[in-house]
């Protein structure tokens, strides 16, 4: 029996990995690390890098796959024979993982805008993402997004519109599958459509914008949620 | 050779296009200028990450056709000769981002104030001799402690001897770092270089001539690349750094200055023999 008193056992020990081959790291830390005081239960949280495949442990409650380019991340997937671990650490119910950006691209079973052969990805989401919809760098642009998910936790700024940062961003294009929920849309004026931009499937979920470069933490705050309820 | 980079899966983050490595650049001599558009839409056209193109400092136009291209970020580089010896191009005027090359903190918060998106340093490119690019990396690192240090008053006789903005200054020192994203450049050569200059703080790499002019490009580039994920695991170096072949032949950069220094006394000596002070001849 533990000694009597220790606040341990109120505390949720969380472990998130984030892939560290390309991207904005250090801002997701940051972010998860405000997040976390937003939580409604005391957590205490360690965030590691994961850069090889002894990274991969089963202990990890949560990944991050930043963009980056998704050529650039696939093919250090392959190379550092990581592949196969993180297919393997996603497959576990409790293991939630989510990607931005070039993560989306990663983790959707399918891709459109592929040069050459195409690139291996960790497949887990049933959708079609197209790179680089928007274009290319000098078509980057920030725009609110719509945020559709009414049960994306609140956090005291929240409205509906979310400040969506794209840099040569991808986008879903199909949803090949039901149980595939739409966080997000964005809203283009000029086309008059509505793009997904954020998408969840069970303890996957992927936004092809950038939050860890704003300083809304709700997306983070979300995955926090995941996590902590995978754990439950 | 750029053939070579875009057609390989090095796991590069992005692509410079040139027509010569700045090796080769530097052997040639001459005024070398931006590349031809014709190249550099047909690497955009070969790969999928984002690909970068040089312009010659202050040359805005290069640059205006550069964005014009498509390219995802020009490099306002002094591999290229220099177009304008005393204005840097008004990057604000850009949609595209830019890098420029810096030496100590001061390049850099003007690059930045001119609205440069990126920084790495100016090292010493085509040369395989690392020394230049640690040399500003650790001279930035250095002025950013100070800085962080002072007090109100110093930082803005600080700012005045770095001649950057104040405001830009204190961001800095507030930071702890650059306020944008700081590569090393110029001079790197191995997958240990890549850790050195990783080591020293900077965020990412360039290499060129380090790998084309080495005699097994692909292999090496690999390396590189990885090296840079994992530079802080000598034992993953110690097997990236084996079997790669000759790295480039490289010059040292002590004797790069007697080159230097040779070439402006032999130049001297024929101006005084012919139309300058033929008197002072005998003193060399």
């Amino acid at each position: 029996m533990p000694p009597s008193g220790s606040i341990e056992n109120d505390t949720m020990q969380i472990k998130i990995g984030i892939l560290e081959v390309q991207g904005a790291f250090q801002e997701h830390k940051v972010a998860l690390m405000k997040a976390q005081k937003l939580l409604d239960i005391e957590t205490n949280i360690q965030v590691t890098e994961v850069r090889h495949p002894d990274h991969v442990t089963d202990d990890l409650d949560g990944l991050i796959i930043p963009g980056g380019e998704s050529t650039t991340i696939s093919l250090f997937l392959k190379r550092n024979g990581m592949e196969e671990p993180l297919r393997k650490w996603m497959d576990e119910d409790r293991h939630v993982s989510w990607g931005t950006c070039a993560g989306m691209i990663l983790l959707s079973k399918f891709t459109e805008n592929q040069k050459q052969g195409g690139q291996p990805t960790l497949g887990k989401l049933d959708t079609v993402v197209s790179r680089n919809f928007f274009g290319r760098q000098v078509h980057s642009f920030e725009a609110p997004v719509t945020v559709q998910e009414k049960c994306l936790t609140k956090t005291d700024t929240d409205t509906d519109s979310f400040h969506g940062v794209f840099i040569r961003a991808p986008a879903v294009v199909e949803v090949c599958d039901p149980s595939v929920t739409v966080l997000a849309k964005l809203h283009r004026p000029d086309k008059n459509d509505d793009v997904i931009v954020a998408i969840q499937q069970g303890n996957v979920m992927a936004t092809a914008f950038h939050p860890e470069l704003t300083e809304d933490v709700r997306w983070h705050l979300h995955f926090l949620e995941m996590v902590k309820n995978a754990k439950k | 050779m750029t053939e070579k980079l875009v057609n390989g899966t090095f796991k590069a983050c992005a692509v410079m296009a040139l027509e010569r490595v700045p090796a080769d650049i530097r052997r040639d001599g001459g005024v070398a200028r931006m590349t031809d558009p014709k190249k550099i839409k047909e690497i955009i056209a070969a790969v999928t990450i984002p690909v970068m193109a040089k312009a010659r400092i202050g040359h805005f136009a290069e640059a205006q056709i550069l964005e014009s291209l498509g390219v995802d970020m020009v490099d306002e580089s002094e591999v290229l000769t220099p177009a304008d010896e005393h204005n840097h191009i008004d990057k604000h005027q850009f949609k595209v981002p830019f890098v420029c090359g810096a030496r100590d903190l001061g390049e850099a918060l003007r690059r930045i104030s001119e609205g440069a998106a990126m920084i790495r340093t100016k090292g010493h490119a085509g040369t395989g001799d690392v020394a230049e690019a640690v040399r500003h990396a650790r001279t930035i690192n250095k002025q950013i402690k100070m800085a962080k240090v002072m007090d109100h008053t110093e930082i803005y006789a600080y700012a005045k001897e770095l001649r950057v903005p104040v405001e830009l200054l204190k961001q800095t020192a507030e930071l702890g770092r650059l306020p944008v994203v700081n590569f090393a450049a110029g001079g790197l050569a191995t997958p240990a270089d890549v850790s050195l200059l990783m080591q020293l703080g900077v965020d990412g790499v360039f290499v060129g001539s380090g790998i084309f002019k080495s005699s097994n490009p692909p292999a090496r580039a690999v390396a590189m690349a990885q090296a840079v994920t994992h530079y802080k695991e000598p034992h993953i170096l110690a097997e990236l750094s084996s079997d790669l072949g000759e790295a480039m032949f490289g010059i040292p950069h002590s004797e790069q200055k007697d080159v230097n220094s040779a070439k402006i006394a032999e130049k001297q000596r024929i101006w005084d023999s012919t139309l300058g002070d033929p008197s002072k001849i005998k003193a060399t």
